[in-house]
Parts: structure tokens; C-alpha cells; sequence
């Protein structure tokens, strides 16, 4: 639990009642190198933070009926994975694995929500610093998929410069 | 042995060895992984997709296409090709997300150093 109320983490601002309580709610689990946590598509309904080991985020590829999950991120110690348990439709829109034995510490969204009714700094701060994380998905994936369009058009137009079209 | 007896009995071995299949196959420890497989191949998707050399060729830089086999299966060769483009790529893209502008969104890998 220390890794999790450290300054700067997810749940920073906590007093003693707020950290006993995170306690309470907290599922702590382990995952085998290799294991999934979840999959995309599956319900999402608990968010978690890794506090021994490492997890990887990945999407699937599926080539030829063969399907293979393309790593996209990787996440540490202290850190925070499955936040689509806090944004609608609440599904995972990642799968999630190990890449060595590891342990998260997960929390159901009713129970947060209603933990941070009665603490709303921490709350705040806390909703901070998910919005951080998703932004840094989201501008790391516009860019990804910016530059693809870029690669795929700029070959068009030397395809098309080629033939003369 | 009467005929009705004997009738009971070959009745009685053929359910017992097809709840016996069905018992193995349900111990089966690969049959969790088989159907997690079958549900994550998404509906839709032709099997004869695009292609693998076509998606190597969508990754490839403008001035290397063509240059790509022409019939690279999903193996395991492509597949590390693709991760590693994934890392170059969050790599460069790492500037941008901090500090956007047109230059650091369409910044390039360097060319690996070379000894003469």
C-alpha cells in the first residue's frame, strides 16, 4: 500500500481514514509472467496499479487467422493501468499482461466513487492525474496514426507520380 | 448371454467412453487458451486478408518498397519487425506529446552509425 500513497502516485492527498479505507477496497492479485490481467473488449469495471513486476498494454493483430498481441506499452511499479474502468462504455480497450510475475492492486469503480464522495481533494487529485495518463495515450496514438496517414499518402503520391496518373 | 443383455452392455460401453471423451476434453488444459484464440480472432475479418507482405509493405518507408519478399508469412521475423517499429515509433512520437509542433511530430529516425 506504501507504493500506492506515495507523493506523486494516483492517490496522493489521502489523510489516515481515506489511506484505511483505499486498504479495504484494495483486491491485491498476482499475475504470472505471460498471463493476462484482462483482454480487450472484456468488462471493465476495476481499475489497477502495479505494485511489484511489470505489465505490458497490447493490441491484437489478427493476420491470416493467426493472432498475435503487438505491445504498445509498458507499465511499472506505481503506476496505473485500466482506466477505461472510469470512462464509458467501461470496456478495456487494451489487453493487459505480465512480463515477469507481478502483483496489482485492483479497485472496483463503485467503491473509488464512493470513496472519493467523502474525500473530494483526493478525488480531484486523483481524476488529475487519470486525465494525465489518458491524455499522453491519446496524443501518442494521434501522433502514431498521424504519421501512418502521412507514410501511406506521401507513397500514393509517389505511385501516382510514377504511372503518371 | 442373451441378446438383450448383450445389446445393454455395448449400450452401456459406448456411453461410457463417450463421457469419457467429453470428461478428457473438458480437462483438457489447452481448452481455455483454444476458445480465448477463437473469440479474439474478430467476426468480419476475412481469413485471406490484406496479406502479410502487403502489411510489411504499409510499414515500409516510401523509397524501400518493393524491396520487401514477396510472400512473408506472420512469422516470427515480421512479428519482431513490427514491435520494434511500435517502439521506434512511440520513441519519436515521445517529443511531441510533450512538446507538439510540426517538427517534432514528423521527426525521423536517425540512421544507425556506420564505421568506415
Amino acid at each position: 500500500m506504501d507504493v500506492l500513497l506515495d507523493r506523486g502516485a494516483l492517490f496522493e492527498g489521502l489523510n489516515e481514514e481515506g489511506a484505511r479505507r483505499l486498504s479495504e477496497i484494495a483486491i491485491r492479485r498476482t499475475v504470472k509472467a505471460g498471463e493476462y490481467l484482462f483482454f480487450l473488449g472484456d468488462n471493465a469495471d476495476r481499475l489497477y496499479v502495479v505494485t511489484s513486476g511489470n505489465m505490458e498494454l497490447c493490441f491484437p493483430i489478427p493476420i491470416g487467422g493467426d493472432v498475435k498481441d503487438v505491445a504498445v506499452e509498458s507499465v511499472g511499479v506505481g503506476q496505473a493501468l485500466g482506466w477505461s474502468a472510469l470512462v464509458k462504455p467501461y470496456r478495456f480497450t487494451l489487453s493487459a499482461r505480465a512480463t515477469r510475475p507481478s502483483e496489482v492492486v485492483g479497485f472496483s469503480r463503485r467503491d473509488l466513487l464512493d470513496l472519493f464522495d467523502t474525500e473530494p481533494a483526493a478525488g480531484c487529485a486523483f481524476f488529475t492525474r487519470i486525465s494525465e495518463v489518458v491524455g499522453l495515450r491519446l496524443l501518442t496514438f494521434q501522433a502514431m496514426w498521424v504519421r501512418e496517414l502521412q507514410r501511406a499518402l506521401e507513397a500514393e503520391a509517389q505511385r501516382q507520380k510514377g504511372t503518371g496518373a | 448371454m442373451n441378446a438383450t443383455a448383450f445389446l445393454g452392455f455395448a449400450v452401456l460401453v459406448v456411453i461410457g467412453i463417450t463421457f469419457l471423451a467429453l470428461l478428457l476434453e473438458f480437462l483438457d488444459p489447452e481448452r481455455p487458451a483454444r476458445r480465448e484464440a477463437r473469440k479474439r480472432i474478430p467476426e468480419g475479418i476475412p481469413v485471406a486478408g490484406p496479406g502479410p507482405a502487403l502489411v510489411a509493405a504499409f510499414f515500409a518507408k516510401p523509397h524501400e518498397r518493393g524491396m520487401l519478399p514477396a510472400s512473408a508469412g506472420f512469422d516470427e521475423d515480421l512479428f519482431a519487425f513490427l514491435q520494434h517499429h511500435v517502439k521506434t515509433e512511440q520513441a519519436l512520437v515521445a517529443e511531441f506529446v510533450h512538446l507538439p509542433s510540426i517538427d517534432s511530430l514528423y521527426r525521423q529516425a536517425r540512421p544507425p552509425l556506420t564505421m568506415h
